[in-house]
């Protein structure tokens, strides 16, 4: 896995403009500055996690990017251009909650964005359900979400996310709802895809060992400012609990929490 | 099917009750008539109540149908634009002071003795529910799905189409459904107000002619009509609402 996203990395464009950009970012809501002077850089095809505890801000800045809102002040730029359309156009957002309409089976949710460009529902179908192939979701294609556990419902979310057709992923929060052995599962189905299908990664998460786990440099955000960049510079070939009790990972998960205090 | 038991059977105790009553206290039949004299009402003018039930049930279907097409068109109308909502919805409440029956006899003035008048009437006291729940239904959807959808291309329209009108189907359906049984009541009025046929004419006929047992035929007759439309209405919110009933079992 971790082979193939290094070829995909070296085959990117030289991240000169770098995929995703912020520069003094403040957003005030409510009288109070949930981000403060936040500068953050990620270059395209990179895979940047963001840390904190809950109420930091993670969520309003992912909403930055995504173009649903505008910061205060600073700029917020996604390959180069720093307009809310712009940002909304190559962004796409996976939310906390999965967020699958109740009324659409699990194949149509995933054509949803397919949908909305213009593709007739057969096309979009037939796309999507390669991808479900592909990623292990044969068998779930025409149940409605009521029917889905937990963890099939996330995956479901995260191809209707990857089936946008956006340079950038914004995910937020992802597996923040599952249990532990899901959720360990789940982060491993995500690596994996997205060493398929490759994308510029941004994910928030409470989960410093998922950040670490899923993402090259993970930044930690504490009292709406950048507390700590650490670059994630670990062996990742082999079993999940070698890479997590490898010294350099928990050296680094160390530094991470202590930068969260 | 079991909640369906308690109230059959309190029902089938009541009727009993009243039988027995009337028989032993001897109540002529002009003044409160026995079950069983409403049942032989029914069958001896089944003909005359069978031809006022179809122009009836007319009323009621067609006039039902113009408020459901009229009050979710104006409750899409009302959730795009704010500034008429903020203006027609307190109106339109305060509409709802008019006591209805007071209009039946301008509007048959207005529109004739023939269906015209009814199919207003029923409309009426059937729209207003039917908009008020509609545009709550529209106005509640998640904002986290409308984030969702348009980051993933979603226009307005396709946000509308495909996150906030399916969002919305129940509760319009629980606002029809509540119109559903205040329906026949409307035709019942539209007819009062000047009519040649209908239940309601029926009704009126009836009654300087003392045959009471032919005004609670039709009053049967038109309960089981309103139970009629509410068990469609109902079914068809099955239909279109599947997921509600998955999503409650789940």
């Amino acid at each position: 896995m971790s082979q193939s996203t290094v070829e995909v990395r070296a085959a990117a464009a030289p991240a000169v403009a770098p995929g995703v950009a912020l520069d003094g970012v403040v957003r005030v809501l409510g009288g109070k500055r949930v981000l403060d002077g936040v500068d953050l850089r990620l270059p395209v095809r990179g895979r940047l996690g963001i840390v904190g505890r809950s109420g930091v801000g993670k969520s309003t800045l992912l909403s930055l990017v995504a173009g649903l809102d505008d910061p205060d002040a600073g700029t917020v730029s996604v390959g180069g251009d720093g307009s809310a359309a712009t940002r909304l156009a190559r962004c796409a957002l996976m939310p906390q909650r999965d967020c699958l309409l109740p009324w659409r089976t699990a194949l149509d949710n995933a054509c949803l964005a397919l949908e909305n460009q213009g593709l007739s529902r057969a096309e979009a179908r037939r796309r999507a359900a390669s991808l479900f192939e592909r990623f292990g979701l044969s068998g779930a294609q025409g149940l409605r979400p009521a029917r889905l556990s937990g963890g099939m419902r996330q995956r479901v979310a995260f191809l209707r996310t990857l089936l946008a057709d956006k340079e950038v992923l914004l995910l937020d929060e992802p597996f923040g709802a599952l249990d532990a052995i899901t959720r360990a599962e789940l982060q491993e189905w995500l690596g994996a895809a997205l060493a398929v299908e490759p994308r510029t990664v941004l994910l928030v998460t409470h989960d410093v060992e998922e950040a670490l786990l899923l993402c090259e440099q993970i930044v930690v955000l504490s009292g709406g400012r950048v507390a700590a960049e650490l670059e994630v510079d670990i062996p990742r070939a082999g079993a999940r609990r070698e890479i997590v009790t490898s010294p350099a990972f928990v050296e680094l998960r160390e530094r991470a929490l202590e930068a969260i205090g | 099917m079991k909640r369906v038991w308690p109230p059959l059977l309190l029902l089938a105790a009541a009727v009993g009750v009243w039988e027995l009553v009337v028989r032993t206290a001897g109540v002529p039949d002009y003044l409160f008539p026995a079950p069983t004299a409403v049942a032989s009402a029914l069958g001896a003018d089944a003909g005359l109540l069978g031809s006022a039930t179809l122009v009836t049930v007319r009323e009621v279907i067609v006039g039902y149908l113009l408020a459901v097409v009229l009050a979710v068109a104006l409750a899409v109308l009302l959730h795009f634009s704010a500034a008429l909502r903020h203006a027609l919805l307190p109106i339109l409440v305060l509409s709802q002071t008019v006591p209805t029956v007071v209009l039946a006899p301008v509007l048959a003035i207005l529109l004739g003795y023939g269906i015209a008048p009814k199919l207003v009437v029923v409309a009426i006291v059937c729209f207003f529910p039917i908009v008020v729940n509609a545009v709550d239904g529209l106005r509640s959807t998640d904002v986290e799905l409308v984030r969702m959808m348009r980051t993933l291309h979603g226009s307005r329209l396709a946000i509308f189409r495909r996150v906030e009108l399916p969002g919305a189907l129940p509760s319009i359906f629980s606002g029809a459904r509540v119109a559903a049984t205040y329906a026949t009541v409307g035709a019942v009025f539209g007819e009062w107000a000047g009519s040649s046929a209908g239940l309601g004419f029926v009704m009126l006929q009836a009654q300087p002619a003392l045959a009471t047992a032919r005004i609670f035929a039709a009053v049967l007759i038109l309960c089981a009509v309103a139970l009629a439309l509410y068990a469609l209405v109902s079914l068809t919110e099955r239909l279109l609402v599947p997921w509600q009933r998955e999503t409650a079992h789940a």
